[in-house]
């Protein structure tokens, strides 16, 4: 586990989008650390932000979307001052990133394996014959039966998941230090997100790497990550180590969210839910963004939350943190 | 988003008053679309108040006043005739607009009915209606419709009749491509599971959300068929009885060399009539297009 | 009690259009076997769930049963009445007592509509009401929904609503004609987290209320645990295993519903899970494996699994399971 240095360290981003309505804060000053080994997760629904975070940190915001503020910090240098330039040599090679939808991130009319390769000779400097060695190799790593099949195929030939796993093969084939998967396997039918989260794991205990996971779903964040930030309206709303998000949540939104996911394992009598819908970004209520769903909020969640540190580690975004568990 | 919550109801109205708002407020961003709704007036302006004010007799002759250059009397100069061009070309708006409008109403309803009929039901109807459909196409449109003006006359109705039925085929293959696609939603078998007969999901569901690139599409094919109208009288197949800017260009020919306006000031106002529904047509797209709308 | 549904035999075949080259050397037509003969009673006032990944079939059923596809084979029963043989008026009446409530809520309500409109729709197709009268009843239908006042709401065009509110008018119109059996269509799956349960809820609630039988169509086995009396589970057109929701998820019989189960990934951070992790991918409907069609992917496979196909066979009161290693 975890415990080494800080690999990425995001301190206080904000990445807007303005509109003709007005500005959209779609990352609103969010703080977190990946260190060396670690596995963390951003989970949060739709439209909190967790997308445009990962995709800040890459700094590949869509167009008309801007990084306002903030450092993201790799390896203590921030990725925000780099020069494009520069920053082409972090992506791919030292931060690889992979998609919810595999079908739009390869090119359709290239073969898989000179995608692949492409990356490993930009920045490994290696040989075409070199780098498509390099490339079967990666395959066989991600659990591809006949590897070499899959790097002759064209993306539109594989399935949802053997997409998905040569999406992980590009990823990985330069060695990053850093990897982010967005929604790894949303997209997925159960049984194949199964073998997925599989290999991730073997994946990460074989090769140690630190990653940051992007997902909506708790349960596959609960299987991969040691320590999970749970995003709402831009913001971090609760920050601490899985179990304890798990088991003594005391954010009311994380609370709500635990409460309303059904459970395979037995079967729940009633689901609470959480009333309302998320607020508009533009206009965000006063104070806590999320005292309007909130069964607690008083008269002093109109004033902005500190982050505070409940305990060791645990952080929480929130006037009234609950207590006692869920 | 969740903004609207607790806005008050609206009467229907009033909401109807601010979908136009609405639309107007994304039309008025593209200035020449603004433009060419401005000429559109005008010209309609024109041909209304030239028939209203003026009933004079465009045919007269002038011996006198022959091939006059532009003047402070006759701002545009004067024909062959002795004609003042000006007045020649507002009687020619009319002319103009009558063919443009009334070719594309009849193409525009049989490219829906073709069109809708075959994207809905597909299968056999499908096949029939767009096998016609491509024949059309591919024969030389311009070149059928010589031959039918030039077999069956020239008058103003057959022109119009001719036009309207030989340019329908895009309207409907845009419309059918449409139908197809929309067909597969789900609140169209949402419509079936409820019980909407063919007729009300094709009246209901299908056109008001299909109908919009047909819109667009036709405003553009106004301004086609105007061209068309025009090249027609230039060779000496419009109707002889009217005025068009078609064939005032056929007759300033054979004065090109002398009387350069007798050529020029027609063939301005079909390219700038042309253009005006080019740009309206560009307007409609702009301003219909829901995913542009939000800019 | 007769069963409210009663499907027999059911198979549903796509035709896979020919390329020229299998006209050339004329190929027989090839089929996608969606629905491979299956059979289902449905009891008034339950919950059953079908489930299944992509391929499955399990959607052909549902859209089947609705009448928005025909069958190749089969029967269903409604009442006692099959309803593929009624007539064209028949049909459209039963329409009031099956309703559908559609996966997105997105691309489920025309969008050039407003509420009114949409809620109103079958309450002018069915019973002929216009103005104030089926105003009326369409607020109260948006209250009932949750949405209320209705009168907030009535006349608002779908954009206006967040994907929640969007299934609320969804099952506003479904339960407009008070029917008595509702197909749901992966009701929730387009839907975030937090506002899933109260969907789920809402449906729950409905159902009590009016007395309704769901079909319950979904691949989250969470929701399904959580929602169904009974369920069968799918695989390639055909189905594996039945019977009572809590007899199958505490004693899964086959190796598929299994896999299912211990694939799905849990909150729970103390579960030491021992997967039954399945090898490859669902195989083509066009082309499905002979014998047991799971055979490819089964981890227990035996010999006779490649030749014989399983019949379904009771393991308890009413639990339904087709392998041979249960036999």
């Amino acid at each position: 586990m975890g415990g080494g240095e800080p690999v990425l360290e995001v301190r206080d981003l904000r990445t807007y989008f303005p509109t003709m309505r007005g500005t959209v804060k779609a990352v609103d000053g969010i703080s977190f650390t990946v260190l060396e080994g670690e596995t963390v997760g951003l989970v949060g629904e739709s439209g909190c932000g967790k997308s445009t975070a990962a995709l800040s940190i890459m700094r590949l915001v869509p167009a008309p979307g801007r990084i306002v503020g903030g450092e993201v910090l790799l390896r203590g240098r921030d990725l925000l001052k780099l020069s494009e330039a520069e920053m082409r040599g972090v992506r791919g090679a030292r931060i690889a990133m992979s998609f919810q939808d595999p079908m739009t991130f390869f090119n359709p009319v290239m073969r898989i394996g000179d995608q692949i390769a492409e990356g490993i000779i930009r920045h490994q400097r290696l040989s075409r014959r070199e780098a498509w060695e390099k490339v079967i190799s990666t395959l066989e790593v991600v659990g591809i039966p006949s590897p070499r099949d899959v790097a002759m195929s064209y993306p539109h030939q594989l399935s949802g998941g053997m997409r998905q796993r040569a999406m992980m093969a590009m990823a990985l084939s330069c060695h990053p230090e850093l990897m982010i998967a967005d929604e790894p396997t949303t997209a997925l039918d159960v049984i194949i997100q199964a073998q997925l989260l599989e290999l991730m794991k073997d994946l990460k205990r074989e090769l140690g790497m630190s990653s940051l996971i992007i997902s909506h779903d708790l349960g596959v964040i609960a299987e991969l990550c040691e320590r999970v930030a749970v995003m709402y309206a831009g913001k971090i709303v609760e920050y601490s180590d899985i179990r304890r998000i798990l088991r003594e949540p005391r954010h009311p939104y994380t609370v709500g969210l635990l409460e309303s996911i059904p459970r395979v394992g037995f079967k729940k009598e009633r689901l609470i839910g959480i009333e309302g819908s998320v607020p508009d970004l533009i206009e965000p209520p006063p104070g806590c963004r999320f005292s309007p769903r909130c069964k607690y909020a008083d008269e002093k969640c109109k004033e902005d939350p500190q982050l505070i540190e409940l305990e060791e580690g645990h952080y929480v975004l929130c006037h009234h943190p609950v207590m006692g568990g869920g | 988003m969740g903004s609207s919550i607790e806005r008050l109801s609206l009467g229907r109205l009033e909401r109807y008053s601010r979908g136009l708002r609405g639309f107007w407020r994304s039309y008025s961003r593209n200035r020449p679309a603004v433009m060419g709704l401005a000429i559109l007036f005008l010209l309609t302006a024109t041909a209304v108040l030239t028939d209203l004010l003026d009933p004079y007799n465009p045919f007269g002759i002038y011996p006198s006043e022959v091939l006059l250059p532009p003047s402070f009397s006759h701002p545009f100069g004067t024909d062959d005739l002795g004609r003042d061009i000006l007045k020649l070309v507002m009687f020619g708006s009319k002319t103009s607009l009558l063919v443009g409008f009334s070719a594309v109403f009849i193409a525009s309803s049989i490219g829906i009915i073709v069109g809708a009929l075959s994207g809905y039901y597909g299968g056999r109807v499908e096949d029939i209606l767009m096998r016609l459909t491509d024949m059309l196409l591919i024969i030389p449109n311009f070149f059928l419709i010589l031959l039918i003006v030039a077999l069956f006359g020239s008058s103003l109705r057959n022109v119009v009749l001719v036009i309207g039925f030989m340019t329908w085929p895009g309207t409907a293959r845009l419309l059918r491509s449409t139908f197809l696609s929309l067909r597969e939603q789900e609140f169209v078998q949402a419509a079936r599971v409820v019980g909407a007969s063919h007729l009300r999901i094709i009246f209901r569901h299908l056109l008001p959300n299909g109908i919009y690139p047909v819109i667009v599409n036709s405003s553009l094919q106004v301004g086609s068929a105007i061209l068309t109208e025009a090249g027609l009288s230039f060779l000496g197949l419009g109707d002889p009885s009217l005025v068009s800017w078609g064939r005032m260009l056929s007759i300033a020919q054979m004065y090109v060399r002398r009387a350069w306006w007798m050529a020029a000031f027609p063939g301005a106002a079909i390219f700038i009539t042309v253009m005006a529904f080019n740009l309206i047509g560009d307007g409609l797209n702009d301003a219909l297009n829901p995913r542009l709308r939000e800019r | 009690m007769q069963p409210i549904v009663k499907v027999k035999g059911l198979k549903k075949y796509y035709p896979v259009e020919k390329s020229w080259i299998d006209k050339l050397l004329s190929r027989e037509r090839r089929w996608v076997r969606a629905v491979d003969s299956i059979d289902l009673e449905i009891e008034r006032g339950e919950t059953f769930s079908l489930v299944g990944e992509s391929g499955s079939g399990k959607t052909t059923t549902g859209l089947v049963l609705m009448q928005l596809v025909e069958p190749t084979e089969g029967e269903i029963l409604f009442e006692g009445r099959d309803i593929f043989s009624l007539r064209e008026e028949e049909r459209r009446r039963l329409r009031r007592d099956m309703q559908m409530v559609f996966q997105n809520p997105y691309a489920s309500l025309n969008p050039r509509m407003t509420v009114e409109e949409i809620v109103g729709e079958p309450l002018t197709i069915h019973l002929g009401l216009k103005g104030e009268e089926r105003r009326g009843r369409v607020i109260e239908l948006l209250d009932i929904v949750g949405l209320n006042p209705g009168k907030y709401y009535v006349d608002r065009y779908p954009h206006e609503f967040s994907g929640g509110q969007r299934q609320r008018i969804a099952i506003a119109r479904a339960i407009a004609l008070r029917p008595k059996f509702i197909v749901a269509d992966e009701p929730v799956s387009s839907l975030d987290v937090s506002i899933q349960a109260t969907i789920l809820n809402l449906l729950q609630e409905l159902k009590r209320e009016f007395k309704l039988t769901y079909l319950l169509i979904a691949h989250n086995l969470a929701v399904v645990r959580y929602m169904s009396d009974k369920l069968a589970i799918m695989y390639l057109g055909k189905i594996m295993e039945k019977g009572v929701s809590e007899d199958v998820f505490q004693n899964p019989q086959h190796p598929y519903t299994k896999a299912l189960i211990s694939a799905f990934p849990d909150i729970n951070p103390d579960v030491k899970r021992d997967r039954v992790l399945l090898r490859g991918e669902i195989p083509s409907p066009i082309a499905p494996p002979p014998g047991c069609r799971f055979h490819t992917r089964c981890p227990f496979r035996l010999e006779i699994c490649e030749r014989d196909e399983p019949m379904l066979v009771e393991v308890e009161d009413g639990h339904l399971v087709a392998c041979h290693m249960v036999e």
